[in-house]
């Protein structure tokens, strides 16, 4: 059954349309779709535009930032190094004052030698100046007795003898006022061949009464135990004298305290020991005072660390005794039992001497 | 053209199937969408196979038999199946309204065409408005595939497989859609030109089924 047939111009004008249509259709579809993505490439590019735009704001925005940040930042530095410089000063103040602390504790010590010397030779010329009056006395008669000549050839003795003994204690005096002026003159870098346990002596008197000084009703036992075997050492006396001075007074702080607690029951016992070993020395006070708590052993080497009510330390005491035994390549150590002792040890190297 | 040259071109449409089914056997793994394809590769295999046979082989075979004008109008609505279900499985786009639309309106004119102007089981020549037509709504397919790529801004089309699939089709489509449209009045006013035109359909057939290859050997 073939019920329609269809010319072959009718079917090439269906074909072309088809076609036409089809691809026409395409043709529209494409471009329409091209316009579509064009539009949204171009809103692409405009969001692109409006995002760098708000990004150069925003970088601009940042570099002002930056900008006023970083003259924040210059300001602090330039406070900063003035407060740096500012602390520096104060520190080298502190130091100064330390150092003057501990040469008013040695003042008072000296004065306290001198003073015992200075005492006798006023006393024996005072004696002596009686003794030459009565002398007089006797000479001024026209004849003079037997007994006379005895009394005067009596005080002419007694005359000589105190003389001796102004001439002694002035030697004393003169000697002390040396040893000072030696030590003073020595600048702090300066070694010198020195007898550790004669330093030793001359410090822990000189300590002692320079606390005695400030505090009369404070008496202890001092024990000594020198290693006879220690002979002149070449070392810087007076760093080493610092460092001794400063832990006596520590023993002697220590154990006023103590003593304050406890009243007349406690007897306050000082021990210096000083040990030669092969190469190195050391120096060791030992005080039967408060001790050191625990918690805080680590800490006392820390500058401005002070147990001491407000004005009565610096803090820097042991700070700078550790310094000064550090810079000689040395060791300073300590241990302590709460309530009990505190013991230092000053190890200082021979061979780098 | 000598005659044995003719008998190869005329029996392309079975063995130019091989050549797909050969990629097959050696990339057997193939994704969810070339599914319909491989099953028209078969289908048409034997459809083919018995079309062939029938048209050499016809005075072998009982009267009934010496045509084989519907094995073709049956092969044209497999295809066309085939096709369009592989053209749904490729996305989302192909199941608009306006596709819809065109597989109803063509499904009407194929009906419409059957009932008022062919009989499908014409013993004498094949149905050409029904293969222009199942040509003409596959290119529009191919036409909307190519168009969804542009859109999206393909890169890389000689990696997908799909891509392969619809230019094969594409080349024999817009071939045959010409070849269809004109083949059954060319029968009566220019039988050798008819001739002529149905190798030009084979040569369009071997093409798809070498694109077909190619996409089941090409790696995604």
């Amino acid at each position: 059954m073939y019920l329609l047939d269809m010319d072959i111009e009718y079917r090439v004008i269906i074909g072309i349309s088809a076609m036409i249509l089809l691809f026409g259709s395409f043709l529209v579809s494409f471009i329409s779709s091209q316009r579509k993505k064009l539009q949204y490439h171009k809103d692409l590019e405009a969001l692109h535009e409006e995002q760098r735009q708000t990004l150069t704001n925003q970088n601009t925005l940042l570099e002002k930032k930056v900008e006023e940040r970083t003259a924040e930042l210059k300001e602090q530095k330039e406070a900063l190094q003035h407060s740096l410089s500012e602390l520096k000063l104060t520190q080298n103040q502190l130091v100064q004052r330390e150092k003057m602390a501990s040469l008013g504790e040695l003042t008072a010590g000296i004065a306290h030698e001198i003073q015992n010397p200075l005492n006798f030779v006023n006393n024996f010329s005072e004696i002596n100046t009686e003794l030459l009056a009565e002398m007089k006395g006797h000479l001024s008669k026209e004849t003079l007795s037997k007994d006379d000549n005895t009394q005067i050839n009596n005080l002419v003795s007694n005359v000589s003898d105190n003389f001796e003994k102004i001439v002694q204690h002035g030697k004393r005096a003169d000697a002390i006022v040396k040893s000072m002026l030696q030590h003073s003159r020595m600048n702090p870098g300066d070694n010198e061949l020195t007898d550790v346990n004669q330093l030793c002596s001359e410090y822990i008197k000189l300590s002692y009464q320079g606390f005695r000084a400030r505090n009369k009703l404070f008496n202890t036992q001092i024990e000594t135990d020198f290693d006879q075997n220690l002979d002149k050492i070449n070392i810087n006396a007076q760093s080493i004298a610092r460092v001794v001075l400063n832990l006596l007074n520590n023993a002697f702080y220590s154990m006023d305290e103590k003593k304050k607690k406890l009243g007349e029951t406690f007897k306050p016992v000082v021990v210096v020991r000083t040990i030669r070993e092969s190469d190195h020395f050391i120096i060791r006070i030992r005080d039967n005072g408060v001790g050191i708590p625990e918690k805080i052993i680590d800490k006392i080497f820390n500058p401005f660390f002070t147990t001491k009510p407000s004005g009565q330390g610096t803090g820097l005491g042991l700070s700078l005794s550790y310094d000064i035994i550090k810079a000689l390549g040395g060791e300073l150590k300590v241990s302590s039992s709460e309530g009990e002792f505190a013991e230092f040890n000053m190890i200082v190297p021979i061979a780098h001497q | 053209m000598p005659e044995f040259l003719t008998k190869i071109l005329d029996w392309s449409e079975v063995w130019a199937l091989f050549i797909p089914l050969l990629a097959l056997m050696l990339k057997r793994e193939q994704p969810r969408f070339l599914k319909p394809v491989i099953v028209y590769l078969w289908i048409a295999l034997v459809l083919n196979f018995i079309g062939d046979t029938i048209g050499d082989f016809k005075v072998y075979l009982p009267h009934w038999l010496h045509s084989n004008n519907v094995l073709y109008n049956f092969h044209s609505l497999i295809r066309f199946f085939c096709f369009s279900y592989f053209f749904l499985l490729l996305g989302k786009n192909f199941k608009s309204p306006v596709n819809k639309l065109i597989n109803f309106a063509a499904l009407g004119f194929i009906i419409y065409n059957f009932i008022f102007l062919e009989n499908f089981i014409n013993f004498h020549h094949l149905s050409g408005n029904l293969l222009a037509t199942e040509a003409y709504v596959l290119l529009i397919y191919c036409i909307q595939y190519y168009l969804f790529q542009l859109k999206t801004d393909t890169i890389d089309f000689k990696r997908k497989k799909d891509f392969w699939v619809v230019t094969g089709l594409s080349i024999y489509v817009v071939v045959n859609f010409f070849v269809f449209l004109f083949y059954v009045p060319m029968l009566t006013e220019n039988p050798n030109l008819s001739e002529q035109m149905w190798s030009v359909h084979n040569l369009a057939y071997i093409t798809l089924c070498i694109f077909i290859a190619k996409a089941f050997y090409v790696s995604a």
